[in-house]
């Protein structure tokens, strides 16, 4: 299901969630993994020196730096790398962190990024500021594959997929995002839940929805569900159901999932996030990501589903 | 003595003094190079000339330029002392008087008060000079003893010369006739050959800025 | 020693070069060698021979040492007013010694003249405009730094970075194939928001070639990305070069003239061969400098002209705003207050002020735009110019440095910097980080890119809602 899996990890406890689970994909569906340290963001203008993204030092890039790295990265996963049936390969770059992420990506062929959610206060404001966004949205808006992110400890604890969220908001990302959610769902049989919140918030525009409204708004999109979706199931594949509820999206999906015993949430990437920045704290994805009990998945393209 | 110092003497100086400064810019112009200097001179001589001459132009006039209207104390010395040193010698009456006897030239003169009124006006902005160099720790770092000679070679003749006009007698005016010469002479052969090197280097600048700097874009701007 | 391992008279030619040169991290041992390193006083005699002529000498000698510069630098202004740091000190005691000696010059003379050329004075050439004499100290400064150069005393980054111009023909390591394949990346990353967007490699006879700084195919293709987006709306036939696209010149900063030559002569040769209507380059101060204002004379063009007008990126902006070719909407303009950096490169040595102040009357909401004081050509140098931003060595003397912009941006009290060039940008960046004033930077694309109107043939299918 995947061949190549590129595992993004700050070679911290900070990602020991994501790394679980990207060691358990690779070693259950036989990827390579590649992992992936970003361990310098370019500091001093034209100059070799860079900011160590964990100490946040000055350092100055040669050979010798990247492969202390390198061994420290190996050392820091030394069991899960030995546990591995997977073969693995460590890469050690310097650059920002989401155009080097998304480099690999593209010359690998990478066809599910890993991300740890969070790094906390690892990333520094020295490089986000001037830049706008944080990198997992950067890689999430830009990346052809999908990007798999962990944020809470318990929802690392990876085993097998049995039941897949699927939640979306119609949009045309959301149509990728559907695709790989029902190829993963068919090829592992696992039950998929297509869910969309009705947003009581912006559907009404301002003004309050009365319930009529409501309940009439949320048969709507029943309807539109079946046709988007439902039509284009296989006939052989019988694992799946619509549900549709109101309420503010993040929280609605959060919800579901943890009654629908989810093991994968997907959503789409909202490529049209006029302001990255302002989108950072809000958007529905990151919310999502922050406070779900398992991976959530974020797909953005067709390309690579 | 006198007679040779306000006669052949004259002759003398004059020669070279003009011979100097006119190889002084000769040796100046020759010496640009527009690849080194990096400036199209010939191929944009009309948009060069015209801000070379602006920018000679401003910086002649007192608050002409931005430098100027920035150190108005440094301004007034600066435009007292050089008023004083240019004008005085050229038409004070008993120079126009010596060259109508001694050289058979014509020459204009200003009022007696005026030039006395100058003269005091340069020598106290001379002294007002060096108490700048010797007080201001910025000035002090770069002025050499040779600036100091420079200032006493250029402020004798004015100090000899008042002394005289105050009726100093015979002894003094022949130390200013030496010291004239000798300010005369130095000017080709020390800084004071700024007398015309000033207005090569400024010409130099204002097409330097005028040419491939920003006068092509015109912002009117004084270089 | 005459010459060590790591630090030499001789410019670095070869990739191993400059391997064996990195491999001395932070330049630790190539400084202990320099301060060992002979001069060959020779060479520098005959060198002054060739270059140093009237104009440089007139302005030594006439120098009348009377100290109106030192309060246009803003070295010596932030340096507490250090006599030491004051431009005609500055020169008289490196170039004016070297010339009066004839080149009879010792290592710890030069190593003094280093620190002097490349940690007091950013080539800002602000005192050229106070001096009575019209004395351009910050000409011969750089003049200065060509001497040190060729006798081996220049700071590593600097003698790295021009080694990299001379093997790459760019500052960093990114090769031609590098560059294409960076183009046709962000062409796809975007195209789905842009449809139809593409970055055209290699386009004969276009309306526009445009060129940019090796730091963004290398560390944000984002610039890259964003310039094709706005020539792509505003309908621009363009192409970049797929050699000849890297307009900037560390080897400006560093003295090295030959350098220069063969790096802006790469640029030329790519005008040359795809014959643009007009070249624009990318928003950098003096990258500007290089390929437009020195480099014709580097290249030997008697008329000082690039082979094709050549302008900034600003001036393509102004116009591409003045023409409507991009039009802004007039609800996204910027409306909070906002100030802007002139560059000294393209502003004081290119007069390119009101240019960008024109796009500042497209782009901010009227009353938001507040000027910092100075401004225009006698704007104070960010704090990091003429290579002092990247060069280790000196950073405590830069970081000092960048009290003087912190202080003009607080003055200002906006919270947000328009900083159209790399070097600013970078030095603005660096003040916030140290200093931490909660200011925002930012170059004009992505401004641009928020606010400007997309033509309806240009937009992306309605999406569903």
């Amino acid at each position: 299901m995947f061949q190549r899996i590129l595992f993004a990890t700050s070679g911290s406890p900070a990602s020991d969630d994501a790394a679980r689970v990207a060691f358990d994909l690779a070693s259950r569906y036989g990827a390579t993994l590649e992992l992936l340290h970003v361990t310098g963001v370019p500091t001093r203008a034209y100059s070799q020196v860079v900011k160590d993204v964990r100490t946040g030092e000055e350092v100055s890039v040669d050979e010798n730096y990247l492969s202390c790295i390198g061994d420290e990265l190996r050392s820091y996963y030394e069991k899960h790398l030995a546990a591995c049936t997977a073969p693995c390969t460590v890469s050690i770059v310097t650059g920002h962190p989401h155009r080097e992420i998304l480099r690999q990506a593209r010359n690998s062929g990478t066809d599910l990024i890993v991300m740890g959610a969070s790094t906390k206060g690892e990333e520094g404001k020295f490089y986000r500021r001037g830049m706008a966004g944080s990198t997992l949205q950067r890689v999430a808006k830009a990346a052809r594959c999908p990007v798999l992110s962990v944020h809470r400890p318990h929802a690392s604890y990876w085993g097998g997929i049995g039941s897949i969220v699927f939640a979306t908001d119609f949009s045309k990302p959301a149509e990728s995002a559907f695709a790989f959610a029902s190829k993963v769902a068919r090829e592992l049989d696992a039950e998929l839940h297509i869910f969309h919140t009705l947003d009581i918030e912006k559907g009404g525009m301002g003004r309050d929805m009365d319930q009529d409204e409501i309940e009439g708004r949320l048969i709507e999109a029943r309807k539109r569900m079946h046709a988007t979706y439902g039509a284009r199931m296989p006939e052989d594949f019988k694992k799946w159901q619509i549900e549709v509820w109101e309420g503010t999206p993040y929280v609605e999906i959060v919800k579901f999932a943890r009654e629908r015993l989810a093991d994968l949430i997907v959503v789409a990437h909202h490529a049209s996030d006029p302001d990255l920045e302002a989108a950072r704290i809000g958007s529905t994805m990151e919310q999502v990501i922050l406070r779900a009990n398992c991976p959530v998945v974020s797909v953005n393209h067709p390309d690579k589903v | 003595m006198y007679e040779f110092l306000a006669g052949p003497m004259l002759w003398v100086t004059f020669t070279v003094f003009i011979v100097g400064c006119i190889w002084r810019v000769v040796r100046y112009v020759r010496g640009l190079s527009w690849q080194l200097d990096r400036v199209a001179y010939r191929p944009h001589f009309a948009l060069g000339a015209k801000y070379a001459l602006k920018s000679i132009l401003f910086w002649l006039v007192p608050f002409g330029s931005r430098s100027w209207r920035e150190k108005p104390g440094m301004t007034v010395l600066f435009f007292a002392f050089h008023i004083g040193i240019v004008f005085v010698p050229l038409f004070l009456e008993a120079h126009a008087v010596i060259a109508r006897q001694r050289l058979g030239i014509a020459w204009p003169s200003m009022p007696a008060g005026l030039a006395d009124g100058l003269t005091v006006a340069m020598l106290v902005a001379g002294v007002g000079l060096v108490i700048r160099r010797l007080a201001l720790p910025e000035v002090r770092i770069i002025t050499t003893g040779y600036d100091y000679l420079l200032l006493a070679i250029t402020m004798a003749p004015f100090i000899t010369g008042l002394i005289c006009r105050l009726g100093g007698g015979e002894g003094w005016l022949l130390a200013h006739l030496i010291t004239g010469h000798l300010m005369l002479l130095a000017i080709p052969f020390t800084k004071l050959s700024h007398m015309v090197l000033y207005f090569c280097s400024r010409a130099q600048l204002g097409m330097d800025f005028g040419i491939k700097r920003g006068g092509e874009r015109g912002r009117g701007l004084v270089w | 020693m005459p010459e060590g391992k790591y630090c030499f008279r001789r410019p670095l030619q070869t990739e191993e070069d400059i391997l064996h040169l990195l491999s001395d991290t932070r330049g630790t041992n190539y400084y202990k060698e320099m301060e060992e390193l002979e001069v060959d006083t020779a060479d520098l005699k005959k060198r002054l021979d060739a270059t140093c002529k009237s104009r440089i000498r007139t302005w030594l000698d006439i120098c009348a040492r009377c100290g109106l510069c030192a309060d246009s630098c803003f070295l010596y202004r932030v340096n507490d007013r250090a006599p030491e740091q004051v431009p005609s000190y500055k020169v008289q005691t490196t170039l004016g010694e070297i010339v009066r000696k004839d080149g009879n010059v010792d290592t710890k003379f030069m190593l003094h003249a280093m620190e002097v050329c490349w940690s007091r004075c950013t080539c800002c050439s602000r005192c050229a405009q106070y001096c009575p004499h019209g004395i351009d100290m910050g000409q011969m400064i750089s003049y200065t730094r060509g001497l040190l150069y060729s006798q081996g005393f220049v700071p590593w980054e600097l003698k790295i970075g021009s080694g990299m111009h001379r093997v790459y023909r760019a500052q960093m390591d990114v090769t031609e194939e590098d560059w294409v394949e960076t183009c046709e990346w962000m062409a796809e990353e975007n195209e789905e928001e842009y449809p139809g967007l593409t970055i055209p490699v290699d386009v004969e006879d276009a309306d526009i070639m445009y060129t940019c700084n090796a730091r963004e195919p290398k560390h944000y293709p984002e610039d890259v990305a964003e310039a094709a987006i706005l020539f792509h709306i505003a309908g621009e036939n363009w192409t970049v070069p797929s050699n000849g696209w890297e307009q900037t010149a560390l080897c400006m900063f560093a003295g090295d003239w030959e350098a220069c030559k063969m790096q802006v002569q790469n640029v030329y040769d790519a005008i040359e061969r795809l014959r643009p209507k007009r070249v624009v380059g990318t928003e950098c101060g003096h990258a500007h400098r290089a390929s437009v204002i020195e480099g014709p004379y580097w290249c030997g063009r008697p008329d000082g002209k690039p082979p094709a007008p050549y302008i900034h990126y600003v001036e393509w902006v102004a116009e591409a705003l003045r023409t409507g070719k991009l039009k802004i909407d007039p609800a996204k303009r910027i409306k909070e207050p906002v100030t802007l950096q002139d560059s000294c490169n393209y502003v004081r040595n290119y007069g390119l002020a009101e240019v960008t102040r024109e796009i500042i009357s497209y782009i901010v909401e009227p009353g938001y735009f507040v000027e910092m004081a100075p401004n225009k050509e006698y704007n104070y140098c960010c704090g990091g110019g003429g290579g002092f931003n990247g060069v280790g060595r000196y950073r405590a003397q830069r970081n000092k440095a960048l009290k003087t912009k912190r202080d003009q941006i607080l003055a200002t009290g906006c919270k947000l910097v328009i900083a159209p060039c790399h070097n600013c940008w970078d030095a603005i960046r660096d003040l916030e980080e140290e200093f931490e004033i909660g200011i925002r930077w930012t170059f004009l694309k992505p401004l641009l890119i928020k606010m400007v109107e997309i033509p309806e043939h240009l937009r992306p299918e309605q999406e569903e809602e």
